[in-house]
């Protein structure tokens, strides 16, 4: 079939892209908690234990489906499946509340999703041709 | 909330509800497989009975109980104002 790539560059190009914004996303998590700065302090604060917990979560998971997306196989499609579900329901929680996070925006995350779920279908697509495999 | 970010949240949630949708299939799948690890997901959902699901201070019960105890002492006619005539006279 001349269809079907063995190794599709923009599929590893995406990945990595994708992968390194996970990365560096874990780094300034980690350089923001450790900070002494007080109004990074102050930010530190406002924010829950638990949410804390969920975005260094949401980042390994991401980070986990890139490498596996890069490494070309369908379990990359599970792993974005879950990392967009968690997401959903963090970002929907952050909607209904009547005062946003200080990070968090509605409009920049809906963006966000939209290129996430794009991503999911591209993926899709690749598991079903099976480039992933 | 204006137009946009309603409709933000709108996607926010259709996408939350059908992730929740496609969890409850996956699940329904690894169930009818039977394997062990479907046991111990079951097992482990059974164990969701033994946690304290009620509010261990009952707060809400006891908040509720006193709204109630106000509304039955401000029930009935309203206080004599010095206007009214005495009706011992």
């Amino acid at each position: 079939m001349a269809s079907v790539v063995s190794s599709p560059r923009l599929a590893r190009v995406m990945s990595v892209i994708i992968g390194l914004i996970a990365a560096s996303q874990i780094v300034i998590l980690s350089s923001v908690l450790g900070s002494s700065s007080p109004a990074l302090r102050d930010m530190v604060a406002s924010v829950s234990a638990f949410e804390w917990l969920m975005l260094y979560v949401l980042a390994a998971i991401l980070l986990t489906s890139m490498v596996f997306l890069f490494r070309l196989r369908s379990r990359a499609v599970s792993w974005f499946a879950v990392y967009i579900g968690l997401s959903s329901w963090m970002v929907f929680g952050y909607a209904l509340a009547p005062e946003n996070p200080p990070y968090f925006d509605e409009l920049v995350s809906l963006g966000g999703m939209l290129v996430a779920l794009s991503v999911l279908a591209y993926m899709l697509q690749l598991r079903k041709r099976k480039v992933l495999t | 909330m204006d137009v946009a970010r309603l409709f933000a949240t709108t996607v926010f949630a259709a996408v939350a509800l059908t992730s929740l949708f496609a969890l409850g299939l996956q699940l329904v799948r690894i169930a009818k497989k039977g394997s062990r690890g479907a046991h111990v997901l079951g097992a482990t959902f059974m164990l969701i009975g033994f946690g304290g699901m009620r509010d261990p201070t009952n707060e809400t019960v006891e908040i509720a109980k006193q709204l109630k105890q106000r509304e039955d002492d401000d029930s009935g006619d309203p206080p004599d104002s010095g206007d009214a005539p005495d009706p011992e006279r």
